[in-house]
C-alpha cells in the first residue's frame, strides 16, 4: 500500500479587522493592538456600540472583483493573496486537478435584506442583487478567477466550517482526486448575525475577554482566510515554498446541544485526539495551541477542560485570538489557522489578548504576553453550533524529513 | 468535478417526498401573476413530520431530514450506531431558509427587538446536520454542504470517502431542501420559473406535453436519506455507489451544450470502467424548462444511439425544482437496482426498461453545475 500523500501549506492569505496582509496581521498580533471598534458598517440601535471586528477599507475596491457580496470580495481577497504567495499559475495544475473548498455562511445576507426591506417599506420587488446572495457564490467567484475546474464545495459547519474546509481539502489531496486545492473560509458582518448572537446574549459589551474571570462574551468579526494546499510531491515538484504541513486534522459532532458545547468538551477532545492519531503525534509533541477561546460563558471552561484532559498537567502553551479581529464565525478556523501556521514561521506565541485574571473555572493558564518560543507542533481549535468540533495540526519545515 | 471514484454500499434508504401535484396558490403581489403552483408536501406528510411534543423549534428542513433518516433505519438490517463511528454528511442549498427569513422579517418590521434566538439559531446553515446528530446520537464527523446543486453530490462523496478512509462505519447522507416563499419569490424574479400567468398543469419532463418558455419549470422541495457502508460490510446491502462526478461553472451564465454533458456522462463512467451497455436507465433531471431539457434530451438521444436497450426515466413531475432534489432521483435509483425493475413513479421517456442492474443519473441547472452518479446492484 502506498504512503498517505503528505499535504503542504505553500500559500496563505488573509483578511480581517487585524490588517489586510499577513504581516499587517502579524504586527497587530506582536504589538498586542485589538482591531476591535464600534460598528460602523451599517446602523444598529442595540448593537451599534458594541465593539465588533468589522474590516476596515473597501473590500469592494480592493478585491478587483466585478459585482458580488461583501463576503465574495473578502474571500476574493484573501484567495488572490494566497495564490501569489503560493506563486502559483494556471500553467501549474491541470484545471480538473484545482480544488475550492470553502467555509462559508453569511454569503449576501445584505442583499436579502435590502430586497426584504424595499420589498416591505417601498412596495418594490428589486432582484438584481439576489443571484449574488446565496453562500456558494465565494467559492464560485473564486473558481472561476483561478480555472479551479475540479471539486467545489461549501462547507456550512457553523464556527467550525473554516477548519472543516481545510479537512476536506486533505482529503482530496489524500484521496489523489486534486492536486491544489484553495480551501479557507470567509464571512461578513451583517444584522443577522449580529442581531443573532446578541439575541443570545452572547455578545460582549466591552469586547471578548477569552478565558477571563470577567468575560462577558465574544465579539463578533468579519473576514476570510486562504489557504493553498498541495500534495508535498507536486510542492516539490514545481519548487514551491513550503510554509507548513498540515499533518493532522479531526471533526466530530457533540450530539449535545444545539447550540452549546458539550460542558466538559468531550467532543472537542476526540477531534483533537483525531488530529494528532492523523498525525502520527503524541500529545507531548504539541507546542501551541490556537483556541477557539470565544469569550463565552460556555465555550471557554468547555474548551480548557477538553485541552487539560487530553494533554495532561503541562498543557502546550495555549491562546485565544479572538480580540484581535473577533469572532469571524466560518472564516474563523481558516484565519486562525494562518495565525497558527505564523506563530511557527514566526517561532513565537501570540498572547490571548484581554485576558486578565484567569476565570477559576479554566484549568489551563493561556498566554497572557506575546512571547518568542521554539514551536515545531502546532493545532488550531473551532467550535461551532450544533457540536461541530475541528482541530487542525499544523508542523513546521524542517521537523518532518521533507523531500530532497 | 466531483472525483468519480467513491465506492460504498447504500444499506438503506429513506425519503420525504412532496405531493403529487404541484398546488396552485395566489401569488403575492411582488411577483407579476395571479396564481402559482408548486410541489410542497402533502397535509398528511406534513403532519407526520411533527408528532405532538416531539419536534419543538424546529424548521421544517430538520422535520424532513430526520424523518427521511427515520425511514431509512427503520428498515435497515444493520443500522447506524450511537457514537463517534457515524458519520452526518447533509447536502442543502438552503438549509432552514424559512427561519433565517423569519428572523430576517422581525427584524425588518418589528426593529432589532423582533430578534428571535430559535430563528436565529436554526437559520445556521448547519441546523440540518447536527438535529441529525443530536436526534440520533450520531457523533462522528458531522459536515454540511451548501454549494447549489453540488450539494448532494458532496455530501455522497465525502460519505463514501469517511468510509473509505476508515473514519466511520457508517455514513448517514442526505439530501434536502424545505421549500420557503421568499425562494419561490426569488426564483420568479429571477426568471427560473417563467412568467406565465396561468394555472400551472403537473411537470411532464421530455414528454410530448411541451411547457412553453413562459411556463418554465417549478418549484419544489423534499428529503432524501441514506446510510453508507464500505464496500463488502454487509452481505445484501441495497446498492452500490459507483461514482460521482460533478462540476460548476467556471463562468456565471455559461453556454450549456450538450456536448459538454455527454462528455461529463462519459467520463463518469470511464472513470469507473463502467460501460455504457451495462446501464439499464438513464434517470434525468428533466423538470420542465424547455431550455434543459432540450439538453436532456439531445443527450438521452446520444446515448441511446450507442446503447440500444438504454431506457430514458424522468422523475421531476414527482419533485418539482430545487437544488437537491438529485437526491429524490437517487433514492428511485436505489429503489430501482434493489427491485431490479424501474419503480412506477418514475416516468418512461425513451426505451423498455428490462431488469435493472445499473442507472446512471444526469443532472444539469441553468446555472451550470452538473453531475452524473452511477448506482448498481
Amino acid at each position: 500500500m502506498s504512503a498517505r500523500p503528505r499535504v503542504v501549506v505553500t500559500g496563505m492569505g488573509i483578511v480581517s479587522a487585524a490588517g489586510w496582509t499577513l504581516d499587517e496581521t502579524w504586527e497587530a498580533i506582536a504589538q498586542g493592538r485589538s482591531g476591535l471598534r464600534a460598528l460602523s458598517l451599517f446602523e444598529s440601535q442595540r448593537c451599534g456600540k458594541l465593539p465588533v471586528g468589522e474590516v476596515t477599507g473597501d473590500p469592494a475596491g480592493r478585491s478587483g472583483l466585478a459585482g458580488g457580496s461583501r463576503s465574495d470580495h473578502l474571500a476574493v481577497w484573501a484567495a488572490r493573496a494566497a495564490w501569489g504567495d503560493a506563486g502559483l499559475s494556471a500553467s501549474c495544475f491541470a484545471p480538473d486537478r484545482g480544488a475550492v473548498v470553502l467555509g462559508a455562511l453569511s454569503g449576501g445576507m445584505m442583499f436579502t435584506e435590502e430586497f426584504l426591506s424595499r420589498l416591505y417599506f417601498d412596495k418594490r420587488a428589486e432582484p438584481h442583487h439576489l443571484a449574488d446572495r446565496a453562500c456558494c457564490n465565494s467559492a464560485d467567484r473564486i473558481a472561476e478567477l483561478f480555472g479551479l475546474g475540479g471539486f467545489r464545495a461549501t462547507v456550512a459547519n457553523a464556527c467550525a466550517s473554516g477548519g472543516a474546509a481545510l479537512g476536506l481539502g486533505c482529503d482530496l489531496i489524500e484521496a489523489g482526486e486534486a492536486d491544489v486545492v484553495l480551501a479557507g473560509g470567509v464571512d461578513s458582518l451583517n444584522r443577522v448575525v449580529l442581531n443573532g448572537f446578541n439575541s443570545l446574549m452572547l455578545v460582549s459589551p466591552d469586547g471578548c475577554r477569552p478565558f477571563d474571570a470577567e468575560r462577558k462574551g465574544m465579539s463578533v468579526g468579519e473576514g476570510a482566510g486562504a489557504l493553498v494546499l498541495e500534495s508535498e510531491e507536486h510542492a516539490h515538484a514545481r519548487g514551491a515554498r513550503v510554509r507548513a504541513w498540515l499533518a493532522g486534522r479531526g471533526n466530530t459532532c457533540d450530539a449535545y446541544h444545539v447550540s452549546a458545547p458539550q460542558p466538559e468538551g468531550r467532543g472537542l477532545h476526540e477531534a483533537m485526539r483525531l488530529a494528532l492519531a492523523d498525525a502520527g503525534l503524541a500529545p507531548a509533541a504539541v507546542d501551541y495551541i490556537n483556541a477557539h477561546g470565544t469569550g463565552t460563558a460556555d465555550n471557554d471552561p468547555a474548551e480548557a477542560k477538553a485541552i487539560r484532559a487530553l494533554f495532561g498537567e503541562a498543557p502546550p502553551a495555549v491562546s485565544s485570538t479572538k480580540r484581535f479581529f473577533g469572532h469571524a464565525l466560518a472564516a474563523a478556523g481558516a484565519i486562525e489557522a494562518i495565525v497558527t501556521v505564523l506563530a511557527l514561521e514566526r517561532q513565537a506565541v501570540p498572547a490571548n489578548l484581554g485576558l486578565r485574571t484567569v476565570d477559576p473555572k479554566i484549568p489551563l493558564a493561556p498566554v497572557m504576553e506575546y512571547r518568542p518560543a521554539k514551536l515545531d507542533v502546532a493545532m488550531s481549535t473551532s467550535l461551532g453550533f450544533g457540536g461541530n468540533n475541528s482541530a487542525v495540526l499544523f508542523r513546521r519545515p524542517g521537523t518532518w524529513g521533507e523531500m530532497t | 468535478m466531483i472525483p468519480a471514484a467513491c465506492a460504498a454500499d447504500i444499506v438503506a434508504a429513506g425519503a420525504v417526498w412532496p405531493g403529487p401535484t404541484p398546488v396552485t396558490r395566489p401569488a403575492p403581489a411582488a411577483v407579476a401573476q395571479e396564481q402559482w403552483s408548486a410541489y410542497r408536501l402533502d397535509a398528511a406528510t406534513e403532519q407526520s413530520l411533527s408528532p405532538p411534543g416531539q419536534i419543538k423549534r424546529m424548521g421544517r428542513g430538520q422535520a424532513m431530514a430526520i424523518a427521511a433518516v427515520q425511514r431509512a433505519i427503520e428498515g435497515c438490517a444493520a443500522p447506524p450506531a450511537r457514537g463517534g463511528s457515524t458519520a452526518v454528511s447533509v447536502g442543502t442549498a438552503w438549509a432552514e431558509e424559512g427561519d433565517e427569513i423569519t428572523f430576517l422579517e422581525n427584524l425588518i418590521r418589528l426593529g432589532e427587538k423582533g430578534a428571535k434566538p430559535a430563528f436565529f439559531v436554526n437559520s445556521v446553515k448547519n441546523a440540518l446536520a447536527s438535529q441529525l446528530a443530536l436526534t440520533f446520537g450520531f457523533q462522528g464527523e458531522n459536515q454540511t454542504f451548501a454549494h447549489d446543486a453540488l450539494s448532494f453530490e458532496s455530501a455522497l462523496w465525502q460519505g463514501a470517502r469517511l468510509l473509505r478512509a476508515n473514519r466511520a462505519r457508517h455514513a448517514v447522507v442526505c439530501g434536502v431542501e424545505a421549500l420557503v416563499e421568499f425562494q419561490e419569490i426569488h426564483g420568479h424574479l429571477l426568471g427560473w420559473y417563467g412568467t406565465d400567468p396561468a394555472p400551472l398543469a403537473p411537470l411532464a419532463p421530455l414528454s410530448a406535453q411541451k411547457r412553453s418558455a413562459g411556463q418554465g419549470t417549478l418549484p419544489g422541495e423534499g428529503a432524501a436519506a441514506f446510510v453508507l457502508t464500505a464496500p463488502g460490510a454487509v452481505a445484501t446491502p441495497l446498492a452500490r455507489l459507483v461514482g460521482v462526478r460533478a462540476r460548476g461553472p467556471l463562468q456565471r451564465a455559461p453556454a450549456l451544450t450538450a456536448s459538454d454533458e455527454l462528455a461529463l456522462v462519459e467520463q463518469a463512467l470511464r472513470d469507473v470502467s463502467t460501460r455504457l451497455g451495462s446501464v439499464g436507465l438513464l434517470l434525468v433531471g428533466a423538470n420542465g424548462d424547455p431550455a434543459l431539457d432540450e439538453i436532456y434530451a439531445q443527450v438521452a438521444h446520444r446515448l441511446r444511439a450507442r446503447a440500444e436497450g438504454l431506457a430514458v426515466g424522468v422523475y421531476r413531475h414527482l419533485t418539482g425544482d430545487f437544488a437537491t432534489a438529485s437526491a429524490l432521483g437517487f433514492e428511485l435509483a436505489v429503489r430501482a437496482v434493489a427491485s431490479r425493475a424501474v419503480p412506477r413513479e418514475v416516468r418512461i421517456v425513451g426505451g423498455t426498461p428490462r431488469a435493472i442492474d445499473r442507472v446512471l443519473l444526469h443532472h444539469v441547472t441553468r446555472a451550470g453545475y452538473h453531475s452524473a452518479m452511477i448506482v448498481s446492484a
